[in-house]
This record gives structure tokens, sequence and C-alpha cells, in this order.
């Protein structure tokens, strides 16, 4: 029981103050969610952390590390990552060419941001994939990540309205009974509009699984946070304080177009 | 209570008659079924890239399914054709790079309506050359990239004789539809002796 006291204090002390106000994100948005075209396949890739419904900025300490997963194997990003300012916070952004078909998945670990007052530390594990040319097979497998939301649908195609399902995992066991936040970013410069501050940031819960579900109520890019403190301790001015272990997802929500008449004469399959 | 007899003993006969044709229905469906599902629940892709003086084109199913034995049209902005191909095992054609430059268009047939496209622009076709990944075992380019090379003309390559015979799923798929046929008329056969 002594193991789970800790953990449970740092819940008490941690997560509330997060739900209080929009949450913090770590933020990776690639200027292209899927690639189909070789003319748009030199991508940009957005590193921040950031409250993303309100566009409001934080500083992004260079991370610890940030890769590239494709084709079974990993590409240290690190070094191409440039730094940048928005809204006068420090944010980093690197190009890559997507040169081959197949998922790319682009994973930032943060270094852990001590935040005053919470009185705890924010580590977010982040990751966005990009479909590649039609092939993204490989989006349902874990990556092996300290924590990391796996989707169960399939995040290169999704509409606005459809459930996007999703498994938290922490030390690569199904994380139970985990708060997941999800907030919308409506894009830079942008900020989203809610009835009142309590609904800047929505929240599920996993079940026994490690499983939620959640409908995106419009287009867009949003970001699921699953929120976890497996115990880990971090010390910070002589003093052991809790760390907030964030398994971040971004995933597009697309809008459904209307048809187009297809004359009979060109009817081909798509 | 003896009428009720009766009418069940009136729809034994039928009852022992119905299970050949509906099995043999139930069957085909398997088959059939099995055979399509396969290449229709599956979308076609094509990519192309150069691959030194050859530009090379894969096509895919899935990762494990590649599309073997499609035909790949290469054209030029206007839509003239310039080649044909065949691909092979792994999905894998290749083509001479052709005079003049400008956009290409790749096209994929990968039967049953499948069928693809890549625009191949200019800018990217200048590009240093990057093999495409192929599945372990599967070798990178077949006879029609071969004989794709063989031409000096870049004109139409014809697709290797080893391609035009059927492929494994359309003789389950066309067994599944004997199949069906027999007991569609075993079914229709057994009606007429009951009557």
């Amino acid at each position: 029981m002594h193991i789970f006291r800790p953990v449970l204090v740092s819940m008490l002390l941690c997560l509330p103050f997060a739900d209080a106000a929009e949450a913090h994100f770590g933020m990776l948005i690639p200027s292209e969610s899927t690639v189909m075209d070789p003319r748009k396949a030199e991508i940009t890739l957005d590193l921040k952390f950031w409250h993303p419904f309100a566009d409001e900025g934080m500083d992004l300490e260079r991370p610890a590390s940030f890769k590239v997963y494709h084709n079974g194997g990993t590409e240290d990003l690190l070094s191409t990552l440039k730094e940048g300012k928005e809204q006068g916070h420090t944010v980093w952004s690197t190009t890559r060419r997507l040169d081959s078909p197949g998922l790319y998945t682009f994973v930032m670990e943060p270094k852990p941001y001590f935040e005053k007052e919470e009185d705890c530390y924010i580590l977010h594990y982040t990751k966005v994939g990009i479909d590649a040319f039609g092939d993204d097979e490989g989006w349902s497998v874990p990556l092996g990540l300290k924590t990391e939301i796996v989707p169960l649908s399939r995040p290169g195609a999704l509409y606005a309205g459809n459930v996007f399902r999703g498994r938290v995992l922490l030390n690569g066991k199904a994380a139970p009974d985990t708060e997941v936040e999800i907030e919308w970013y409506p894009g830079k410069g942008k900020r989203g509009r809610a009835p009142h501050a309590g609904m800047v940031t929505q929240t599920v819960k996993t079940d026994e699984n490690g499983i939620f579900a959640y409908v995106a109520p419009r287009a867009g890019w949003w970001g699921f946070a699953a929120l976890s403190d497996d115990g880990t301790r971090l010390p910070f001015a002589g003093q052991e304080k809790p760390v907030e272990l964030g398994a971040v997802l971004w995933v597009k929500f697309h809008e459904l177009m209307n048809p187009e008449t297809v004359p009979q004469a060109r009817r081909t399959s798509p | 209570m003896q009428a009720h007899n009766a009418q069940a003993a009136d729809r034994r006969p039928t009852r022992r008659r119905a299970p050949g044709p509906a099995l043999l229905l139930f069957l085909s469906l398997l088959f059939s079924g099995a055979a399509v599902t396969r290449a229709s629940a599956h979308a076609v892709f094509i990519y192309a890239r150069p691959d030194g003086e050859r530009i090379c084109t894969e096509s895919w199913f899935s990762k494990k399914v590649r599309v073997q034995g499609g035909e790949v049209s290469m054209e030029d902005a206007q839509g003239k054709l310039l080649a044909n191909g065949v691909t092979d095992e792994a999905g894998v054609v290749c083509f001479p790079v052709p005079a003049g430059g400008g956009d290409l268009r790749f096209i994929v047939r990968a039967g049953q309506g499948h069928r693809a496209e890549f625009l191949l622009p200019a800018t990217v076709g200048a590009a240093p050359a990057e093999r495409p990944e192929v599945p372990a075992g599967a070798s990178r380019s077949g006879a029609a990239s071969e004989k794709a090379g063989d031409n000096p003309a870049y004109g139409i390559v014809p697709a290797p004789s080893g391609s035009d015979g059927p492929a494994l799923r359309d003789i389950i798929g066309g067994a599944g539809w004997l199949v069906g046929l027999a007991g569609i008329g075993a079914f229709a056969a057994s009606r007429r002796k009951r009557d």
C-alpha cells in the first residue's frame, strides 16, 4: 500500500490542477497529415508545448529526443530541429521529406518541465503518424514508449463525427481508469471558443483494458493526452516531485465533403 | 393430430433433399466470397521513384499483398502512352527514363476494377535514387523491367507470357461460381421433381 500512497498523493496534487484550466499539451503538428503527392512530400513539423484550444504558448526546452519510426527502423532527428519563437515562446521545427511509402511516426520526448503552480513535473511523450502514399500499415502497433496511446481506429482515415478509439499503455501495459484529456487545435493564431472555461478541455477515462473512445465534433487536429503517474519522482530544489506522464497523440479528423457528380463515361474505380 | 402428422410427413422429403443444393450454394458463396474479398477489401496503390537510369514503380494492396501481374502504364503529362509493363511478384516494374523530361503518370490496373494512379513530377524525378523496399524473399525487378531496359525506344513493353494465366484467386473464384451454378441447377431440379 505504501507504494501506491505517493501515487495517490501526486494524483491529488497534480492532476486536478490540470483540469481546472486548459490543459498542457506536447504538440507535434505536421504540415500534412497524409502525403499522396510527391510535390507535397516535404513535411514541416512544429514542436511546441502549448494550450492548443486557447492557442496559448509556453516555452519548450530543446527536447530530450525526437525520432521518426518508419518501416521498422528509427532515425534520430534531434539535430535537425531549429529553434524559433511563437508568441514570444520557444518552439522548434524541422522538415523531413517522406521518400517512400509507409507510415512515418514522429515521436518527441521533451525534457521534464517543472510546473511550480502544480508542484510537479510534466513529461509528455508526444507522437503523430503520417501516412505516405497510401501505406499506413502498422498504425496500431505500439512503439514501446514509456507511455503511449495506441490507436484502435486508423488515424489516417477519420472524418469528424467518427468514433476514435485508442488504448493507453504505461510501461507497456494497458492503463485502466486513466484520464485522457482532449483538446482541439484550431490552428496557429486561432483560438477556439467554448461556452465556458470548463469546456476547453474534454476528458474521458479508459476502461479496464486501457481503452477509450471519443467522437470529434469537428474537423481539424485533435490532441489526446493520457495522464498517468507510475510513481516516478524527480528532484526539484532538494525535494522529490511527482511526474505527470503524458501519452500524447495528435490525430487529424477530416471534413466529409459533398459528393461530386461523375459522368458515366468517366466512371472508374477511385 | 393425424392431419398434422400428414403435413409433417409431406414436408420431410423436401427437407431431406434441400440440404444438398443449400450446401452447394453455401460452399459457392464461401469460395467465391473468399476470392473476391481479398481483392475488393483493399484499395490498390502505386508509387514511383527514380532509380538511376530507370523509374521503378511498386504497386500493392497491402505490405504483404503486392500486385502481381498487374499492368502498369507510363504516360506523359498529355496522357500519351510511353510504355507498359507488368508487375513482378514484389509488385515492382521499372521503366527507362523517357527522353524529354516532364511529369509522368503511372497507372496500375490490378483486375476487378482496381486502378490507381501516381503522378511523378519532373522536379521529383531529378531527386536522388532510392531503391524501393520490397518484402524479404521477393526480387526487386521482374522480367518486365528487364524488357523495359532492353527497349531503347521506350515503346510498348509486351507482358511476360507467364503473367497471362489466371491468378490462384481467380481459379478459386471461378470454381466457386461453378459450384454455385451447379447448386442452383440441383435446387431447381429438386423443385421440379417435387412438383
